[in-house]
C-alpha cells in the first residue's frame, strides 16, 4: 500500500509530469504522422533515457505507448488515414461518420473510450499482478525455458504470414543472441577475437535496426507524404460521450475480449481491434449499419486498441514474455536499466510497476487534452514529407545505437539489422519475430541449462513438471493450429453434409 | 462449371492429391526477391552451426541445434525458390495470423466493396529506388562512423535531403536545429553523453589540438 502511494507521489513530481507531457506530445504526434507509430518512437527514445532514473524513463516510454493510438484515431476519423496499424479499424466507421458531418461525435466517443479503456488497462494490470506473481513463484528454470519457447512460437504464428517464416525469424534471432561470452560454460562464442562481440550483439541495436530503421528505409522508398483532404469538424460532443454509456455492455464485452487477446503473446492491439470489431458487428442489433458510419464500430474498435494495453503489459512485466512489438521494445528498456522482468521485478521494483500503471491511466487522459490542443496542426502533420521524417529517424537510430555502449561497431550492427529488417518486412518475415529471438534466446538458454542442472532424469524434467508440460502443450497447439483448425472445419463440413 | 468462391482457406492449403498451380512471372520474381533474406540467413545459420563444433558441449549445444534447424528451414525455402512447383518449402500454413488476416480482410472487403481508393493501392518499389535508399542509409552510417554523431548529424540531414532532391531550406534547418537541441543540448551537455568525432575526424582534431 505504501509503495502504491509513494509511486503516485513519484509520478506527480514536476520532472515526471514534464516527461509525461513530452511523452504524450510525442505519442500524439507520432500517432498522427503516417508511417511511424509508438513502437518506432519508443525504440528511438530508449537510448535517450539511459541516464534517467528508471521510473522517469518508464513515465516517458509508457506515455508514448499509451497516447499514440488516440492520435492515430483522430487522423483516421478526420483524414481517412490510420496513424498507426491498430487505427485502421477506427476509420471503418469513423471516416464515414465524419463525412456525414458527425466528426466531433466520433472523436468524442473515441476520446471517452480511450480514457475508460486506459482506466480498464491500469486496473486489470493492478488486479492481476498478485495472481501472476503467485503463479510465477511456482515456476522454475524448466517453465521459464518453456515460456520463452512459447513466446517465440506464439509470436512466430501471429506476426508472420506463415508459421515457418516466423520460426525462421525467431531462429535467426536466437542464433544472434548466442554471440558473446557464455557465462555457464565460461567460453566466448563467435566473437572472432573482438572485444566488441564479447558482450554480445546489443539488444538496443536490434530494437533500433529491426523496428525503427527498417521502417525509415521503407518511408524513404515510398517517399512524399500521404496527402488527403480533411472533413469539417462538426457534430455533437455530447452525443459521442453518451453513445458510449448507452452501449456500455458493448464496451465491457470489448474490454474483456481485447484483454484476453492482449495477454496472448504476439497479438497486439491491431489484432484486438479487428477481432472486437468483427465480434461487435456479429452480436449487435442492425449489423448492416457497420461500416457506414455506425458509432458502435468506433466504440468497439477504439475500446479494443486502448483496453488491450493492460493485457499486453501483464506477461511482459511478470514473465518477461512480450505480447507485441511495443512490449519487445519495453523489454529492451528494462534490460538497459538493469531491471529484470519476472518475480524479481515484483519483489524488488514494484514501484516501477505502479509507476507504469499510473502513467498508463494519466497519459490516456492527457492524450485527449493534447490531441485537442494540436488538432489545428493535425492536417499539417499528416502532410510532413517522408524525406524529412526518414533522415530524422535514421539520425536518432544511429545516435542511440552509439550511445548505448559507445562502440562505433554498434552503428554497423544497427545498419545491418535495418537493411535485413527491411527485406524481412518486404517478404513477409516480420522482424518482430527476430527481435523476440534476440530477447528470449538468453532466457531460454539459461532456463534450459538451469533445468538440466537441477534434473535427476535429464531432459524429462521439461515434461514431468505439470506447469512446464502445460506450456509445452500450448506450444504444440500454436504450431499445429492450422492443421487442427482444418480438421475441425472438415469435420463440421462432413457433419453438415450428413445432416 | 462454376468456380468455388474464393477464400483464404483455399489459397492457403493444398490437399495432397492436388498439384500446386504454376506461378506467374510476377510471383517468381517475388520468390527470387526472398533470397535477400534467405541467403544471408542461411550463411549465418550454417556458420554458427559449423562454429559450434569448436566449442565445449555446454556452449555449443544451442547454436548447434538451432543452427541446423534454422538452416534446414531456410534451405527448404531456398529449394522452393529455385523449384517453385515443388511443395517443399512452400510454407503456406498461415497459422493464427491467417485467422486474424481473414477477419481483417473480410471487414476491409465489406468496407471497400468495389471502391478501392487509388492512393491506398500499394506502390510498387523499383530496384533503383531500393538501391538509392540503401546507398543513403550506408552513407549515413559511414558519416557517423567517420565523423562521429555530432558532425554526422549535419551530413545525414543535409546530405540525404539533397540526395533525394528535397531542397526546402527552412524545413532542413528546422530539422537540424531541433536535432542539435536534442543531441548537443540535452544529450551531450545536460546528460553528459561522451564526445565522439568518429574514427577519421577525431585523430585529425587531436593532432590540431582542438580536442584532447
Amino acid at each position: 500500500m505504501g509503495e502504491l502511494v509513494s509511486s503516485l507521489h513519484t509520478v506527480l513530481q514536476w520532472q515526471n509530469i514534464i516527461l509525461m507531457l513530452i511523452g504524450t506530445t510525442i505519442g500524439v504526434v507520432v500517432g498522427v504522422l503516417p508511417g511511424i507509430g509508438a513502437v518506432q518512437a519508443m525504440a528511438l527514445l530508449i537510448p535517450l533515457t539511459w541516464k534517467m532514473d528508471v521510473r522517469s524513463a518508464f513515465v516517458l516510454l509508457i506515455s508514448i505507448y499509451a497516447t499514440s493510438k488516440f492520435g492515430g484515431s483522430l487522423t483516421a476519423i478526420l483524414f481517412n488515414i490510420p496513424g498507426d496499424n491498430p487505427n485502421a479499424v477506427t476509420l471503418i466507421d469513423g471516416f464515414p461518420m465524419a463525412k456525414q458531418g458527425r466528426a466531433r461525435t466520433a472523436i468524442a466517443a473515441s476520446a471517452t473510450v480511450s480514457i475508460m479503456g486506459g482506466l480498464f488497462s491500469a486496473l486489470t494490470l493492478l488486479a492481476f499482478m498478485p495472481l501472476a506473481y503467485q503463479i510465477i513463484l511456482r515456476f522454475g528454470p524448466a517453465e521459464f525455458f518453456m515460456l520463452a519457447l512459447f513466446g517465440l512460437t506464439a509470436i512466430s504464428a501471429v506476426s508472420a504470414k506463415s508459421i515457418a517464416k516466423g520460426l525462421i525469424g525467431g531462429g535467426l534471432g536466437v542464433l544472434v543472441s548466442t554471440i558473446g561470452f557464455h557465462s555457464i560454460a565460461g567460453q566466448a562464442r563467435f566473437t572472432f577475437g573482438t572485444l566488441f562481440l564479447q558482450d554480445g550483439v546489443g539488444m538496443i541495436s536490434g530494437v533500433l535496426g529491426l523496428l525503427a530503421m527498417s521502417m525509415a528505409i521503407q518511408l524513404w522508398m515510398e517517399g512524399s507524404s500521404i496527402v488527403s483532404e480533411g472533413v469539417p469538424l462538426t457534430g455533437s460532443i455530447r452525443e459521442g460521450v453518451t453513445a458510449v454509456f448507452r452501449n456500455i455492455s458493448l464496451f465491457v464485452r470489448t474490454c474483456l475480449i481485447s484483454w484476453v487477446i492482449g495477454v496472448a503473446p504476439g497479438a497486439g492491439s491491431a489484432v484486438a481491434g479487428f477481432v472486437c470489431y468483427a465480434s461487435a458487428a456479429k452480436s449487435c442489433k442492425n449489423p448492416e449499419t457497420f461500416g457506414k458510419g455506425d458509432i458502435r464500430g468506433v466504440i468497439a474498435g477504439d475500446t479494443a486498441i486502448h483496453a488491450c494495453s493492460g493485457g499486453d503489459l501483464l506477461p511482459t512485466v511478470t514473465l518477461g514474455i512480450p505480447g507485441s512489438g511495443g512490449m519487445a521494445v519495453l523489454l529492451g528498456a528494462f534490460a538497459m536499466h538493469g531491471v529484470a522482468p519476472g518475480p524479481t521485478i515484483i519483489k524488488f521494483h514494484i514501484d516501477v510497476i505502479y509507476v507504469i500503471i499510473y502513467t498508463l491511466f494519466i497519459a490516456h487522459c492527457a492524450s485527449v487534452v493534447m490531441a485537442v490542443a494540436i488538432s489545428g496542426f493535425m492536417e499539417k502533420l499528416t502532410k510532413v514529407r517522408a524525406e524529412i521524417i526518414a533522415p530524422l529517424i535514421i539520425v536518432l537510430c544511429l545516435v542511440g545505437s552509439y550511445l548505448t555502449r559507445e562502440y562505433w561497431q554498434d552503428i554497423v550492427v544497427t545498419t545491418i539489422f535495418g537493411i535485413f529488417g527491411y527485406y524481412m518486412r518486404k517478404h513477409g518475415y516480420h522482424p518482430v519475430s527476430m527481435l523476440l529471438g534476440i530477447i528470449l534466446g538468453p532466457i531460454a538458454e539459461l532456463g534450459f541449462y538451469g533445468a538440466l542442472a537441477f534434473s535427476d532424469n535429464g531432459a524429462w524434467i521439461f515434461f514431468t513438471r505439470i506447469p512446464s508440460l502445460i506450456i509445452f502443450l500450448c506450444i504444440l497447439a500454436v504450431i499445429f493450429w492450422p492443421y487442427i483448425s482444418r480438421l475441425y472445419k472438415k469435420g463440421r463440413g462432413v457433419s453438415a453434409a450428413v445432416r | 462449371m462454376e468456380m468455388p468462391p474464393y477464400s483464404r482457406e483455399t489459397e492457403m492449403s493444398y490437399p495432397s492429391d492436388e498439384k500446386i498451380p504454376d506461378l506467374d512471372s510476377k510471383e517468381r520474381r517475388k520468390l527470387i526477391g526472398e533470397l535477400w533474406v534467405l541467403l544471408p540467413g542461411f550463411v549465418f545459420a550454417l556458420t554458427l552451426f559449423g562454429g559450434s563444433f569448436q566449442m565445449e558441449f555446454d556452449a555449443g549445444a544451442v547454436p548447434m541445434l538451432l543452427g541446423v534447424g534454422t538452416a534446414i528451414l531456410i534451405g527448404m525455402r531456398i529449394f522452393h525458390v529455385f523449384f517453385p512447383d515443388s511443395k517443399i518449402g512452400a510454407f503456406k500454413e498461415a497459422g493464427l495470423s491467417g485467422e486474424f488476416d481473414r477477419i481483417k480482410d473480410e471487414i476491409e472487403e465489406e468496407r471497400l466493396k468495389n471502391k478501392v481508393p487509388e492512393d491506398q493501392a500499394k506502390k510498387k518499389i523499383p530496384f533503383r529506388t531500393e538501391l538509392k535508399a540503401m546507398v543513403a542509409l550506408i552513407g549515413s552510417s559511414l558519416a557517423f562512423i567517420l565523423f562521429g554523431y555530432m558532425v554526422g548529424i549535419f551530413f545525414v540531414i543535409v546530405g540525404t535531403s539533397y540526395y533525394y532532391g528535397y531542397r526546402n531550406k527552412v524545413q532542413i534547418l528546422v530539422s537540424l536545429v531541433s536535432l542539435y537541441i536534442i543531441v548537443y543540448g540535452i544529450l551531450y551537455k545536460m546528460l553528459g553523453a561522451p564526445a565522439d568525432y568518429g574514427v577519421l575526424l577525431e585523430p585529425i582534431l587531436k593532432s590540431l589540438g582542438v580536442v584532447y
